[in-house]
């Protein structure tokens, strides 16, 4: 018997669409505190930009030194080798940390640049810090939104309208903190406008308790000194994979690696986000921007459907070779080869095979 | 287990869930008008792939899921209230209803609870299937006794995991490499083994980069020359070490003489033409002999194989084996007993038909052959031999023949490889490059 088989035209497959910006009205976090802290803010509180939630200890930062470039060696290494002890007033030229080598013909040793108290809290990431006075700083709201519940010891939890990004992908600190119960947030800060790449000369003074984007693509001196200035957690547009796999410290990518395109209408939805409060959740991959005051949030046009129904007028990302990383706007498509036509810059256009682009919704 | 009555009409859905992708097929039959067909989508959830465990993966997602496969397949599937998701339309016929609907998820899947908890949560009228071992065994039992091979090798290609499942005379084994994260995966690539198979001269940062948005942010079709070459270097360094370390459960694929099948499918394959294909699986498990290689790029052996094999007796749909298998390739490949035999002809053969004129076959030292069958309603009738110190490993050279017919199995391609085994790369990215030339013939392929 010879059945007959009617072939299926419709090749083409359906496409869900990529929410670069995407919306949480009600997203959950928690702010550290610790015993010296005085709470202003109570459980089931509405909280407004500019409030005061509470006061802390806070120590001024007199040298940051990191360790693994000071002595050459591993940030793991490096923790065996410090000579102070947390909380130690040390003097000038007071050694911190020592290392002994080629059976103690060669020793390397850091020593203290100021006089000061000794903070290991962030060895985990190779620094030691020296601290200056403490004075009692007041911390504010920079966001809208409901206290869950408060208290020194599990935390200020937050409930917030939030703007997610998804992160490309997120190095092995950012697990390390959040098994720590130590989530990372702060405030979202760029290095200039974002836009670009940045060196050394572009930086800022003090860069503490902050979520620093680094703009389009970082190199390691440029990301190493954000941590030494202090910064808890560094966002990237790109960077290499490699090191990104060596940096040992808390680093979120959100473009993808390499030398890869960073459109216009993203950087402008990040630079939206500048002084948000941010939380960066390495288990989720996602970067969550908190609503602040009555200022509503950059996210994705509101469409309904998650599925594309129409091409012709999306919005897309190329991931072909030629364009990895641009987006543009689908200007025709071809049925029967499942290509695109893409209009990348006004009269630019390319010829995409479907199944190399994502629609995405900014 | 009642069968259905082979005359009922049908349209049954199949949804396949594995590596971050959703297989979807509608297979119509109806055979008092001698109507058989297979609707196909491939949905990508790589967009949504932060967010299968949180709210915005649910109920939601699945209505608007069936909502766009109505619009894409133009079949009225659901019943609705006010817009909403009410039921699965009952059946009424050609384009209007399901007799039924079944979503498979592998058991390998991220987030497989929260994603089978969301599709019990949606409708009680589809039937959930994991999709791990004792089903891939019970899967093969019933294709063997279908398709009456006695050497069954299936593998699936998904990123985070290669599974290579085996079944001969009876005996069920399985090798895998699995990884459980992103980052582990990607730094795989820094294998040494991975640059000595490479034909393209790249920095280590380079391949890391592009390796690394691949995983990340993998793509249904690459045009990207360096990425491919480490894509296929990949392919064959999993199987190789899936190989060695499970030499005695894969050892002598494709010394059954005429009896082999090799089915492959996954995520990467989509991405990778036939000759890597062939390269990644004849290299990779150091293969001889001859087998049967079926490519399912649509999701449709785990979709539909037990159907297929139950035939009439089974529950769901009936479906024959040439709407749920692709056309099969016919692979040989020979051992060669002498390096004299370098630029001469190791193969000869013809294909003859009623539909076309008898076309001559030739294979040249070290070429791989890629043979296209013409088209044709006719049965065709594949003749070879090979000369000049070539034999196989398990029969008679001398004497190969298959048909392709619609009353037994369709050939699609035959493929010779005529390369000395064990085949050596190396030592460098140009000497592979030379390699490569001289393997594949342009103009055949």
């Amino acid at each position: 018997m010879c059945m007959r088989i009617e072939i299926n035209l419709k090749v083409g497959s359906m496409k869900v669409r990529d929410r670069v910006f995407e919306q949480y009205e009600k997203y959950e976090f928690t702010i550290p505190l610790n015993d010296s802290v005085k709470l202003f803010v109570k459980e089931g509180e509405d909280i407004g930009f500019g409030d005061n939630l509470f006061t802390r200890g806070e120590s001024s930062t007199k040298e940051s030194l990191y360790l693994p470039r000071e002595l050459g060696c591993s940030i793991k290494k490096s923790k065996s080798c410090v000579a102070s002890l947390p909380g130690e007033f040390v003097q000038k030229g007071d050694i911190l940390a020592e290392k002994v080598s080629k059976n103690g013909l060669t020793v390397k040793r850091v020593e203290a640049g100021h006089s000061g108290i000794i903070s290991t809290k962030r060895l985990s990431d190779g620094y030691i810090d020296i601290l200056g006075e403490q004075s009692s700083v007041e911390v504010k709201s920079n966001f809208t939104g409901r206290v869950l519940s408060a208290d020194s010891v599990r935390g200020l939890k937050i409930c917030a309208e939030t703007t997610a990004v998804d992160l490309r992908a997120v190095s092995k600190d950012f697990f390390n903190a959040k098994r720590e119960n130590e989530s990372i947030s702060g405030e979202f800060i760029l290095i200039g406008d974002g836009t670009s790449v940045y060196t050394l000369k572009d930086l800022e003074d003090d860069y503490r308790g902050k979520v620093v984007f680094a703009g389009r693509f970082v190199y390691e001196d440029v990301i190493k000194k954000i941590f030494e200035l202090g910064a808890v957690c560094v966002l990237v547009y790109a960077m290499d994979y490699q090191l990104f796999r060596s940096i040992n410290l808390p680093v979120g990518v959100i473009g993808g690696f390499g030398n890869i395109n960073f459109p216009v209408e993203i950087r402008k939805g990040i630079a939206d986000m500048s002084r948000c409060f941010v939380v960066a959740d390495g288990e989720e991959k996602q970067v969550f921007f908190v609503k602040k005051g009555n200022m509503s949030l950059h996210s994705s046009e509101d469409q309904d459907d998650d599925f594309v129904d129409m091409y012709i007028g999306e919005r897309v990302m190329s991931y072909d070779s030629q364009s990895y990383g641009r987006i543009g706007k689908v200007i025709e498509y071809d049925q029967e080869t499942d290509y695109l036509t893409v209009e990348f810059q006004r009269g630019i256009n390319s010829v995409i095979s479907i199944n190399s682009v994502a629609f995405v919704s900014l | 287990m009642e069968g259905l009555p082979i005359l009922q009409k049908n349209a049954y859905i199949s949804v396949l869930i594995k590596d971050n992708g959703l297989y979807a097929n509608l297979a119509y039959t109806d055979y008092s008008n001698d109507t058989v067909y297979i609707l196909h989508d491939y949905t990508d959830l790589y967009p949504l792939k932060r967010k299968l465990d949180d709210h915005i993966f649910g109920i939601k997602f699945w209505e608007e899921y069936f909502n766009a496969l109505e619009k894409k397949w133009d079949w009225d599937i659901v019943e609705r209230s006010d817009n909403r998701f009410l039921k699965f339309l009952d059946f009424q016929g050609e384009f209007s209803g399901v007799t039924g609907i079944k979503v498979l998820i592998d058991d390998n899947q991220k987030f497989f609870r929260k994603i089978y908890d969301s599709l019990k949560e949606f409708s009680n009228e589809i039937a959930l299937r994991v999709v791990d071992d004792t089903h891939i065994k019970e899967l093969f039992e019933l294709l063997s006794n279908k398709l009456q091979y006695d050497d069954m090798l299936l593998l699936d290609l998904d990123l985070p995991e290669f599974s290579v499942y085996r079944y001969k005379a009876g005996e069920f084994s399985k090798g895998m490499i699995s990884w459980q994260n992103e980052t582990g995966l990607i730094d795989s690539i820094k294998n040494s083994k991975v640059k000595a198979l490479m034909s393209v001269d790249v920095s280590m940062d380079e391949i890391m980069n592009k390796y690394a948005n691949f995983v990340l942010r993998p793509q249904r079709q690459i045009n990207d020359p360096i990425l491919a070459d480490i894509l296929r270097a990949f392919c064959i360094v999993q199987n190789l070490t899936i190989y060695n370390e499970n030499k005695k459960k894969l050892f002598g694929v494709g010394w059954q003489e005429q009896n082999t099948a090799i089915f492959v499918t996954g995520r990467l394959i989509e991405v990778m033409p036939l000759k890597d294909i062939l390269l990644s699986l004849i290299d990779g498990f150091e293969l001889l002999g001859d087998f049967d290689l079926y490519i399912d790029r649509k999701g449709l052996i785990y979709s539909y194989g037990r159907s297929m094999s139950l035939g009439k007796e089974s529950s769901d749909v009936i479906l024959g084996r040439h709407e749920i298998l692709p056309k099969a390739i016919k692979v040989y490949l020979p051992e060669l007993h002498t390096k004299k035999s370098k630029n001469k002809v190791i193969f000869q053969g013809s294909f003859s038909s009623m539909g076309f004129d008898r076309e001559e076959l030739f294979a040249i030292n070290p070429e791989i052959s890629i043979f296209n069958i013409p088209s044709t309603e006719e049965k065709v009738i594949f003749d070879g031999k090979f000369v000049n110190s070539a034999d196989m490993v398990n029969g008679d050279g001398s004497k190969l023949s298959f048909v392709s017919s619609w009353e037994s199995t369709l050939y699609d391609k035959v493929v010779v490889d005529a390369r000395i085994k064990p085949v050596i790369y190396g030592p460098n990215v140009y000497a592979n490059r030379n390699k490569f030339k001289s393997w594949f013939d342009e103009g055949k392929g």
